[in-house]
């Protein structure tokens, strides 16, 4: 893996100059905003005087990075409620040993293990384009568009599956789209469940997850949770 | 409890601006909605933290259809590798970058960021390790913590805290930069590359630029 040591030096070898630079505004719209975002600052001192203590959010919400599915602006949530993961498709790869960067794993770790928060939420949305690449992926790779995109997205390969098999062949895309996004946001809360610091709390009732869709096409959210009950023994 | 039974679409706690149910069926905001409904075209892609107190679009009040935002702890982007690894931060410059066509690329970083706290109280040898995946993430901006531990080696473990945050910042544009297509488009004129820093504790936001510029490699010789 390329250090920013040797990226320095091949910067240089292009004759590029990379300047990062002491303060200066990049764009007037967000100096503009922040300045009205100080005054509600302000005014909300008790609040922010607490948050900059500490933060005890009592949810960790994945969703997706798409622009259209804020969580913050869905939802309505103050600041301080919830720690909030980000990624194509609001994915949870499995438990794995393998090395490599574990952006997910790390921060369900921090959110479970360190903040102990009480709820995870992982939030699909109508309309999106990572699933959409995912149905469209040909089995041979034969239209590969990407160098990380479909890496990515194939962690959500088995729901991919079990949505083609749900929805009739002739129906409108669509539907079959809106069903892979929520077999999607089912698979990742069954990958979430494979580390063993999100079962353990799950199993003495610490912890919930919930699925959730939101229909940013019809105005609809709908939500539900995952429920992990092994049935009483019956004798055969 | 989150609010969901007091659901608005696209609503901003601060500056109370909503866009109810009702709202979002009725003619008046139909345009917004429909547009995207079909589509996004975010001028912006923001990398920033996971911690709940940083939310971007809360801060820097974007509403929906603005910005494409990736979230991780500490903000931070692995460099690029030629070994294929599964990597959320690659596949979400990918996507901006080359299909969304953002135009500006911005990092943000927070005080009290405890991704960076973790990383600059890990012992070189390992010895306290505490995690099974949240250091071997930190470490993406080893080189930040080394930088900031020889700079400032007198300096109180907080303060040094403060300026890793920073290093951090810009360890994640520097790695942001070490992927083709950004470069690619950044020398075209087409996308820029910001570093933000949100200071809740003290009300402040600071930003600055990448400055990309080309010399003429033929001046050295004359």
């Amino acid at each position: 893996m390329e250090s920013v040591d040797n990226m320095q030096e091949k910067l240089e070898e292009l004759s590029l100059e990379a300047n990062v630079a002491c303060p200066v505004d990049p764009f007037e719209k967000m100096r503009k905003a922040f300045e009205e975002f100080k005054a509600y600052f302000k005014k909300e001192k008790e609040l922010f005087d607490a948050l900059a203590q500490s933060q005890h959010p009592k949810w960790m919400i994945i969703a997706c990075s798409d622009s259209r599915v804020d969580p913050a602006l869905v939802l309505g949530l103050e600041l301080g409620e919830a720690f909030i993961l980000r990624n194509i498709a609001s994915l949870i790869p499995p438990h794995s040993k393998q090395s490599g960067h574990k952006s997910g794993a790390s921060a369900i770790e921090y959110a479970v293990e360190h903040l102990k928060v009480e709820h995870i939420m992982i939030v699909g949305h109508s309309r999106c384009g990572g699933i959409k690449a995912l149905l469209e992926m040909k089995e041979d790779g034969s239209n590969r568009f990407s160098e990380y995109i479909e890496d990515w997205i194939q962690i959500a390969q088995p729901a991919s599956e079990i949505a083609k098999a749900k929805v009739p062949h002739d129906s409108p895309f669509e539907e079959l789209w809106t069903c892979c996004v929520k077999e999607s946001v089912n698979l990742s809360l069954r990958n979430c469940m494979s580390y063993p610091f999100v079962k353990i709390p799950m199993e003495k009732g610490l912890l919930t997850l919930h699925g959730a869709y939101f229909d940013f096409v019809n105005g609809a959210f709908d939500v539900w949770k995952l429920k992990c009950k092994i049935d009483e023994h019956q004798s055969l | 409890m989150l609010r969901i039974q007091n659901l608005c679409f696209w609503w901003n706690p601060y500056t109370k601006q909503s866009l109810t149910l009702n709202n979002f069926l009725s003619r008046k905001d139909q345009t917004l909605v429909k547009t995207l409904a079909e589509g996004q075209q975010p001028p912006y892609m923001i990398i920033a933290c996971c911690d709940s107190r940083v939310d971007p679009c809360t801060v820097l009040n974007l509403g929906p259809g603005e910005a494409f935002v990736l979230r991780n702890i500490g903000n931070m982007v692995p460099p690029y590798s030629s070994e294929k690894a599964c990597s959320s931060a690659a596949s979400a410059m990918e996507f901006a970058v080359l299909f969304l066509k953002v135009k500006h690329l911005v990092v943000i970083g927070h005080s009290q960021c405890g991704a960076v706290r973790a990383l600059m109280g890990m012992e070189d040898d390992g010895s306290n390790a505490f995690s099974e995946f949240i250091e071997d993430w930190v470490l993406i901006s080893k080189g930040a913590s080394k930088k900031v531990k020889d700079m400032h080696r007198s300096s109180p473990f907080e303060e040094q805290c403060t300026s890793c945050e920073k290093e951090v910042i810009n360890t994640s544009l520097l790695n942001c930069l070490s992927y083709p297509f950004v470069r690619q488009r950044m020398a075209s004129g087409e996308l820029t590359l910001h570093g933000g820093y949100y200071d809740f504790i003290n009300n402040q936001f600071e930003s600055w630029d990448v400055d990309l510029s080309c010399t003429s490699s033929l001046d050295k010789f004359q």
